[in-house]
């Protein structure tokens, strides 16, 4: 067993964990995007960032992939923690306003303005498909090209590859694949009907 | 037709799989072969090395797409790369990439429609001091100007490869033995002439110079008493190509081969220096004779670099009659691992590549790491992709086996096996270098199965990389030798432990390995006596911009950067006035001249808000404009960026985009502060270092530079007269004599007049690239 502390309270965490087993086994909620039970970590999106505290230092660690360890202690929703994870979701928004899901984190992070010039690219390049067919459906049929603002989720020579069953795992997995609540969004449009709904937190921060 | 060759390209293909053994780690070889014979990557060829690989294709082809060496389009028969590393962005590398783009009609990334050129950009070529550099075919053109353009694309050259004789070393007395045999005829005292053959002098024409004086020397029957070595970088590459005269130490700089005649009849036959070839001290007016009084070297204490000028870097005999392994044969038979380990600790080694993470630290951990076949590795990295930072170059191409017989200590120490050396593409003359080191120190028993007859083992390969700057980050470029995309990945298990092949594996840069053997020979105490407190010994940098003397400088740490700049460095250029220095490349920032007395070491610059990194130093006067500086580091990095991880990948390109609004003239003061909330965001949640310390530019300059950033946004004013939305260019009717050169030289023609008559400037066609400012001889342009 390993002896945390999370968000103020000492817990215990099984050896292995990563700090978002441990947040999700104490009931402590941290938004995540490209993780999926199942898969292995990618800690691409920098969502699910904590605040990890040492000393006088802190620094902020992707919590889907960092292992917990003895007398670590976390903060989960520190006023640097918000503001970062407001700031990331405000970027993905800027580029794929037409996502259910990131409509969805808008209101419950409490985003209500996109800041950053606007355009519809359709993909958050989470790599959630590329994994899925990799590791679940062993498919290795999807994967990534090209590189930074130009990377995109590719079929090798945009033509359908022999190692593609057509299960449609891909789909079902990825997060914009489905429209905001209420239809179509303009890049910079937010929906933010859930707005004063959903911030209900069980472990409110003391900061 | 179609089929005939699809037959025998699959054949080739086959041939070159099954000659790199279908190892992945090879991938990027097999591709380069595939690029060189058909000068692209067929959409076949890809799928054959898939299959016969047994890589998927999504894979091969992200390597394919995501290395810029590579391309899935064909390309012209002559490649066309213009530099645009920081060195040259402040020597206009732009105006001069415009013009190319003109005469061949072409965008960066584009082919001519004869297939006879293809333009491409770079982002750092490591001949700084030379900048703006363009290369065509490989052949190197420096100080080039738009006027030089269109003469320079038609000449091309290639350059010769080495052989080697044999003799294999059992034991440190048989190394000793043959030390002896070798210092008394390499190093006998006599006349010896080292010409600098760096990748700075090549471009100067150094190679032209060599075959002169061979044929020079012939013809007056002086070779058998004169020594000639083609030496590594002397690093005052300003003044290349140099040559110095042994035993007496004299320079000559300029050399071309019209001077050769002077020099052997001269100097060699009668002893007689050649005056119009020294150095003249711009201060005194004086020549000066002998090359440790040019105050370019006066100030610097070169223990790394110095041996460079000395040995011919293709001939392992050079290095060893210079005393070379003499620290490989202690550290076997005289020292346990765990010795080493504490001597270098002692010395206070800290990571020349940027972190200054204590060297001794991240070997001990390396060693006590556990790993289950008992292999570990031991990586150099020599993908230096700072613009503007070519250090690691020149000592790889002037002095490999120093980084060598560093390594194989290293791997003592830790209980390596196996190493590698991971060296940028871009640097052809390195990757030559220390591919015929291995081979060589193989062939002396220096490495391999019983190194000196010692039974420890140890492998070096070289592994090239393919113009990814993010492979020189240390998990990426794990990826990279094991032939996948080089893209980094979380480490909260550090690579120590946890590295290549999932082995530890311990990563040093080639001059923290160069450092290496002066410790255990001279010992920790003699090394950690200069210095500072926290960074002891020296460090190189590349001393490059708005500067006179622009080379490489090994300097001891604490120096003030006024010393460098001004004592080593000469100053800025004309009558220019100095604004800030930037080192660290694109994670570090620029420092302003308020703080050029601050000692130079790991710890004060990253108190002012730079950092060491590995070692660029550009110099930037009144005419560079601070946040023109900033956009070029985030368009770089941009460019760099591998794009996994959001804050890098979108919060880059949405800095960079504000900041061209402030270039552009159309930011308000609230964009202002969401750059910088935006750039403390990257800086906090950014998956590895390069989006992590991306926004220092960007910090750096609106903490010293802050007023530029004003003046940008609030009076629509480029003081530097850079950002060319903010500028205007006018003539002076009163100056302008109606010579007609503007007129001629203008690219999209927008200047009208007759002879003797005032000429006109019009706006509307005004591309604003300054050419007409340049060619004036009246100064009647007028920059608004």
């Amino acid at each position: 067993m390993i002896n945390l502390v999370l968000d103020g309270q000492a817990v215990a965490a099984e050896e292995g964990w990563t700090i978002l087993d441990a947040a999700r086994y104490w009931g402590v909620d941290i938004p995540t995007l490209c993780h999926m039970d199942g898969l292995s970590p990618y800690s691409a999106c920098r969502l699910c960032v904590v605040e990890v505290v040492r000393g006088e230092k802190s620094r902020l660690v992707a919590s889907c992939s960092c292992p917990v360890e003895e007398g670590m202690e976390v903060v989960t929703k520190s006023q640097r923690v918000k503001k970062a994870r407001k700031v990331i979701l405000e970027l993905m928004l800027a580029t794929t306003p037409n996502s259910r899901t990131l409509q969805c984190l808008a209101s419950q992070l409490g985003v209500t303005k996109v800041r950053f010039k606007g355009e519809d690219r359709r993909c958050l390049l989470c790599g959630l498909c590329v994994r899925v067919c990799d590791e679940q459906m062993q498919g290795g049929a999807l994967g990534f090209a090209r590189r930074g603002i130009d990377r995109e989720v590719s079929i090798p020579f945009h033509k359908t590859p022999e190692a593609c069953r057509q299960c449609g795992a891909c789909l079902y997995i990825c997060p914009v694949c489905e429209l905001p609540c209420r239809g179509t969004m303009q890049p910079g449009e937010l929906c933010n009907a859930c707005l004063d709904t959903v911030q209900i937190d069980p472990f409110p921060s003391r900061d | 037709m179609a089929d005939t060759r699809a037959v025998s390209m699959s054949g080739f293909v086959a041939e070159t799989v099954n000659r790199n053994f279908a190892d992945r780690s090879k991938l990027r070889d097999v591709l380069y072969e595939i690029q060189g014979k058909y000068n692209h990557l067929p959409e076949q060829a890809l799928r054959d090395v898939a299959a016969l690989m047994q890589i998927p294709l999504p894979d091969v082809y992200g390597v394919a797409t995501f290395y810029t060496s590579f391309s899935l389009e064909p390309k012209g028969r002559h490649i066309v790369t213009v530099c645009m590393g920081t060195a040259c962005h402040v020597r206009n590398s732009r105006g001069l990439l415009d013009e190319i783009c003109r005469c061949l009609g072409i965008k960066p990334g584009e082919t001519t429609e004869d297939m006879l050129f293809s333009l491409e950009t770079v982002n750092c070529l490591g001949a700084c001091a030379m900048g703006p550099i363009m290369v065509v075919d490989g052949k190197y053109h420096g100080e080039m100007n738009a006027s030089k353009v269109a003469r320079v694309l038609k000449k091309y050259q290639t350059a010769e490869v080495n052989v080697l004789a044999d003799a294999v070393l059992g034991s440190a007395d048989d190394l000793t033995e043959y030390r002896e045999s070798v210092a008394s005829t390499r190093y006998a005292g006599g006349l010896g002439v080292h010409l600098c053959c760096g990748t700075g002098c090549v471009a100067s024409g150094s190679r032209d110079v060599l075959e002169t004086l061979k044929y020079e020397m012939k013809d007056q029957g002086v070779q058998a008493s004169v020594q000639v070595r083609a030496t590594g970088c002397h690093g005052f590459c300003e003044k290349g190509p140099l040559m110095l005269i042994k035993p007496a130490n004299i320079l000559y700089q300029r050399v071309s081969p019209y001077d050769v005649r002077d020099i052997v009849s001269e100097t060699l036959q009668n002893s007689r220096v050649v005056e119009r070839l020294l150095y003249e001290d711009p201060a005194t007016g004086k020549k000066v004779t002998c090359r440790g009084d040019v105050p370019f070297y006066a100030k610097q204490n070169r223990q790394i670099l110095g041996p460079n000028g000395e040995i011919d870097p293709l001939e392992i005999d050079d290095y060893i009659a210079r005393g070379g392994y003499q620290a490989l044969a202690r550290a076997l038979y005289e020292m346990e691992p765990g010795e080493i380990i504490e001597e270098v600790e002692r010395a206070g080694l800290r990571g020349r590549g940027g972190g200054g993470f204590s060297a001794a630290r991240k070997w001990n951990a390396c060693r006590r790491a556990y790993s289950v076949d008992g292999v570990k590795y031991v990586l150099c990295n020599a993908d230096e992709g700072d613009p503007g930072a070519f250090m690691d170059r020149c000592l790889l191409e002037g002095n490999p086996h120093s980084v060598l017989e560093g390594m194989v200590i290293g791997a003592i120490a830790i209980g390596a096996s196996n190493g590698y050396v991971y060296v940028r593409n871009e640097y052809p003359l390195a990757v030559k270098s220390i591919a015929t080191a291995i081979e060589q120190a193989e062939a002396r028993g220096l490495l391999g199965d019983d190194v000196l007859g010692s039974g420890f083992r140890f492998q070096v390969e070289v592994s090239r990389g393919s113009g990814a700057f993010v492979s020189g980050e240390s998990s990426a470029l794990m990826a990279s030798i094991e032939g996948r995309v080089g893209e980094p990945r979380e480490k909260y298990i550090h690579t120590a432990v946890r590295g290549l092949y999932v082995r530890p594996t311990n990563l040093n840069n080639v001059e923290t390995w160069a450092n290496v053997p002066l410790i255990v020979n001279e010992g920790a105490e003699q090394y950690a006596s200069i210095g500072t407190e926290g960074s002891k010994g020296t460090k190189i940098f590349s001393l490059v911009g708005k500067v006179r003397n622009t080379g490489l400088v090994e300097v001891t740490m604490g120096i003030t950067l006024r010393e460098i700049i001004y004592d080593i460095g000469g100053g800025v250029p004309g009558d220019k006035e100095f604004k800030a220095v930037q080192t660290g490349g694109p994670s570090g920032g620029c420092i302003p001249a308020s703080l050029l007395d601050i000692p130079v070491d790991f710890d004060r610059l990253s108190e002012v808000g730079s950092m060491m990194g590995s070692g660029g130093m550009i110099v930037m006067d009144e005419d560079t404009c601070m946040v023109d500086i900033a956009r070029y580091f985030l368009d770089f990095l941009c460019d760099e960026s591998c794009g996994k991880c959001t804050p890098c990948r979108e919060g880059l390109k949405h800095m960079s985009s504000i900041i061209t609004d402030v270039t552009e003239g159309t930011a308000n003061m609230g964009q202002l502060e969401l750059l910088e909330e935006l750039a403390e965001v990257v800086r906090d949640t950014s998956l590895c270092g390069l989006g992590q310390t991306a926004p220092n530019p960007v910090l750096s300059t609106i903490r010293y530079f802050g007023e530029e950033y004003r003046e940008h946004i609030e009076d629509r004013r480029c003081r530097a007269g850079v950002c060319r939305a903010l500028i205007s260019y006018e003539i002076d009717p009163e100056l302008c004599t109606g010579c007609l050169r503007c007129v001629k030289s203008c690219p999209p023609g927008a200047i009208t007049g007759e002879r003797k008559e005032p000429h006109k400037i019009d706006a509307a066609l005004c591309e604003k690239c300054g050419i007409c400012r340049e060619v004036c001889e009246f100064d009647a342009v007028l920059r608004k």
